[in-house]
């Protein structure tokens, strides 16, 4: 991580022409070539001569990239494995020096490369984050709060003061995505690293991402995860062998890249046969909706018809969440295919695959077709979809990857609204609420946790207020002595003393009738009842009731009042609407 | 593209609080844990000086040592330039190895690698003053110390680590490039050592091979070595010759050292 100062020579007037231009990231026939030679001769030569050495061969790992990217928006950068996605980062980082080309970064960077950043091994998780701080320029007092964020997010409790080399590789992680959201970096650079992450935390990564770019941050995004790419980012570019091959809204670049896979598959060592390894594709054709249909494939099968239920062609369907619909392709060979396989994927608007299943994950026996054969494929299933639009996609291949006809986003269909659900899946849901006993006797865990430091008595002022429960009204005084309106129902929770104890519970009550409307206080330790007490003047009553025994650290003492009062009720003139209980002045547990 | 690096004080002045947790860790790495943490730093040469005076006064039976006429032991006269030795040795093989020991580092952060070598030579310093102040107390109390010293070793202090800068950059550059670096740096300190009047007087080699006087008289090493016993056992200034000779040298490695530095580090992210 860095501030974008130390290696880059960076001219006031290209910032300023950077800022009227509103890019963060612009890159101008960047080129990386990498000596092939890698002996220690070479390296020796290289550093003591300023020209590399004739005949040198080279690695072309960035061939002439160009590449903006405006501030506060996301790109995408996908491509196979040594396309040069890393490099590109790091050199944007400003780690690695590019051999040609220009590279201007507006703006402070954080980068994520490599399975974590730049972490020493030997320093611990906090020494660490110190560091980071110091090499971001921030000073100690600034580090301090950067770490008590970073420690928060992470997670990594005890395992911050332990060296980073004992760290798994998803913990790595952890501390480097927070350590590089808390640097409030202009741009955020992050290189795959959150594949490894588990998948709660991810998932807090991409909420994490989607915030700081909806506060204006810039994102840098390399992932092979090419649904992750469709989700954050806004455009994306596909690398391929150190150059642009494509360039675009994500949904468009990550079809360009599986169609590139497939046919790397095909053309590559993979087992196809005798089958031709020519590809074809077919873009952008209007399929009605807006969604643009591509396709590719060797065209030895074809889909020939595709029909999303009963909806007649040309129009949307538009399906009631769950109803169980057919997606139907018709298929026709040119060619004898052995085992041929039969797939079809739903995607939602923003690409996200949603759901796909083909027949050979299925086990579902396909026949070897002929050429001139025709085959009518449908899939049957119930729709629980949130509502919404989605695409449909059909494909015919071989199980080991040869694609005779993809059709990507073929066919657009509707869910109608659900507004009962939300997220992409509708998964059929029974609701059941019951009342149910409560058998327990005492606190359970984590009431005692809550409660671990509870007095043993209580008396009613401000000090009482963490350890009550239930309805209780703020603390008064009478007579110089504190006291409080408890509601119908009402908590305390005690300390225990250690051998046998007692309550002793000092209440009065409050009703203005009482003498006719005599009140009943039950009151229960721990919910076994201990005793009821029955009110019947307006003094004050000291009670003092024998504890079950039990074992827990804490004791709760429930009050239940009846009949409980409303003032506004009783006194026309009153606006006071509590449900008053009794007034309490002192509950206690005393050892006996 | 145009790639300039800002000079390599600049980038150590920003970076100072780095380079103290960098020099913090090393000596913690190396002392941590140890009962004895940093007076390993003075036991270590301490036991050095115990072999060498059983070894040396067997063999020169006993006899004191003259230096500039004025007679002390063997001990006094071999301390200083004992230490002085040992932290060159460490220094220059943990810078040499400084850029490669953080290529984790380096690979994955715009890192300010200038500051490596320095807090390899920083990290050095701290356990040479330490032995060196419980070495003038030793001497103070067998009577062997003037308080001349305090004011003439600073500056030579500074001197050192003036002519150790130059060499520290090279061989963090070379270490890159060529892993066996430290390999022949470990081999050539050794002949350097016993080349050099540390655990010997150059008076006496060179009464027994006259001539060895010319590689004395280049060997800055040797210079070093004799101004320290200058200042701490003759309480003398070294000679003005002598102390311009070294600084020459001190400026031209210094130099050298830079210019291959700047010019390597580019390469760093991609070879470490």
């Amino acid at each position: 991580m860095m501030r974008a100062v130390a290696s880059f020579s960076m001219r006031a007037a290209d910032l300023r022409m950077m800022s009227e231009a509103r890019l963060a990231v612009e890159v101008v026939g960047l080129t990386k070539r990498y000596p092939a030679a890698r002996g220690s001769w070479d390296r020796l030569r290289r550093l003591l001569l300023s020209e590399a050495p004739r005949g040198e061969r080279e690695f072309v790992a960035l061939d002439s990239v160009s590449l903006a990217v405006p501030r506060g928006t996301a790109l995408g950068v996908i491509g196979p494995n040594g396309a040069g996605k890393s490099t590109l980062l790091k050199i944007l980082a400003g780690i690695v020096q590019p051999t040609a080309g220009e590279v201007r970064v507006a703006g402070t960077v954080a980068s994520i490369i490599e399975l974590g950043t730049g972490f020493h091994p030997e320093f611990t998780g906090r020494e660490n984050v110190f560091m980071n701080a110091a090499l971001m320029g921030f000073p100690p007092g600034h580090a301090q709060t950067m770490y008590d964020e970073i420690a928060a997010f992470c997670e990594l409790g005890r395992y911050m003061d332990m060296p980073v080399k004992t760290y798994s590789s998803g913990m790595f992680v952890r501390l480097a995505f927070a350590l590089a959201i808390s640097a409030r970096p202009d741009i955020l650079l992050v290189d795959e690293a959150l594949a490894v992450g588990d998948a709660v935390f991810a998932h807090r990564c991409l909420g994490r991402i989607s915030e700081m770019r909806e506060a204006g941050v810039t994102i840098v995004f390399v992932s092979h995860d090419t649904n992750m790419v469709a989700q954050v980012c806004d455009r994306a570019v596909l690398l391929d062998r150190g150059r642009i091959v494509a360039e675009g809204p994500p949904r468009d670049v990550v079809h360009d890249y599986l169609l590139r896979v497939a046919e790397r598959l095909t053309t590559t060592g993979q087992p196809t046969g005798r089958l031709p390894a020519r590809f074809h594709e077919i873009g952008a054709v209007e399929t009605g909706g807006e969604t643009q249909e591509r396709r590719f494939g060797s065209f030895e099968a074809r889909i020939t018809d595709i029909s999303i239920g009963d909806t007649p062609p040309g129009q949307i369907p538009r399906l009631p969440p769950g109803q169980t619909t057919a997606f139907r392709m018709t298929v026709r060979f040119d060619a004898p295919v052995q085992a041929p396989v039969f797939g079809v994927m739903i995607r939602n608007r923003a690409g996200l695959e949603v759901f796909g299943t083909n027949t050979h994950l299925r086990k579902t026996p396909t026949e070897p077709a002929a050429p001139g054969d025709l085959a009518e494929v449908t899939f049957e299933m119930p729709v629980h979809l949130t509502g919404g639009t989605y695409t449909a996609s059909f494909a015919v291949h071989t199980a080991d990857g040869h694609y005779f006809d993809y059709r990507t986003d073929a066919r657009i269909f509707e869910v109608a609204d659900t507004p009962e659900a939300g997220g992409i899946a509708n998964l059929p849901v029974t609701v059941t609420i019951r009342r149910r006993a409560n058998t327990a006797s005492g606190p359970d865990d984590m009431t005692e946790t809550l409660y671990a430091d509870a007095p043993a008595s209580l008396c009613m002022d401000s000090t009482a207020e963490p350890f009550l429960a239930g309805e209780w009204y703020a603390s008064e005084l009478e007579a110089g002595r504190t006291y409080r309106w408890a509601g119908q129902h009402a908590q305390a929770f005690l300390r225990r003393p250690s051998g046998r104890a007692c309550l002793a519970i000092e209440l009065r009550s409050t009703h203005p009738r009482v003498d006719a409307e005599h009140q009943t206080v039950m009151i229960r330790i721990n919910g076994v009842a201990v005793g009821t007490a029955c009110l019947r003047d307006h003094e004050w009553h000291r009670l003092e009731l024998a504890v079950p025994a039990g074992d827990g650290p804490v004791v709760q003492v429930t009050l239940d009042t009846s009949p409980a009062w409303v003032p506004s009720e009783y006194a026309p003139e009153s606006t006071d609407t509590r449900v008053l209980g009794v007034m309490v002045r002192r509950i206690e547990l005393l050892a006996r | 593209m145009t790639v300039r690096h800002i000079p390599i004080e600049r980038e150590i002045a920003a970076n100072r609080r780095l380079l103290l947790s960098f020099v913090a860790r090393e000596l913690r790495a190396r002392y941590a844990g140890s009962a004895m943490g940093i007076f390993w730093a003075v036991i270590h040469p301490l036991i050095i000086l115990m072999l060498y005076i059983a070894v040396f006064s067997t063999l020169t039976r006993g006899a004191t040592v003259s230096i500039g006429g004025h007679a002390a032991n063997y001990a006094v006269f071999l301390c200083p330039a004992l230490l002085a030795w040992n932290w060159m040795n460490e220094s220059l093989l943990g810078a040499c190895q400084s850029i490669t020991g953080n290529a984790s580092l380096i690979r994955r952060v715009a890192f300010p690698v200038g500051i490596l070598p320095a807090a390899s030579l920083v990290a050095g310093l701290l356990p040479f003053l330490v032995a060196m102040v419980l070495f003038l107390i030793f001497a103070a109390i067998v009577g062997a110390f003037h308080p001349v010293s305090l004011v003439l070793l600073p500056p030579l202090v500074l001197l050192q680590v003036a002519l150790m800068t130059g060499p520290a950059y090279l061989l963090a550059s070379l270490n890159v490039a060529v892993r066996d670096t430290a390999q022949i740096l470990m081999a050539g300190l050794q002949v350097l050592f016993w080349s050099s009047p540390i655990v010997y007087e150059q008076k006496t080699l060179e009464a027994a091979l006259p001539w060895t006087r010319w590689w004395f008289d280049l060997n800055p090493v040797a210079h070093l070595m004799t101004a320290y016993r200058d200042v701490i056992v003759a309480h003398r200034l070294p000679s003005a010759g002598r102390l311009l000779y070294l600084l020459i040298i001190a400026l031209i490695l210094h130099d050298a050292g830079r210019r291959i530095f700047q010019h390597a580090r580019r390469r760093f992210a991609d070879d470490v």
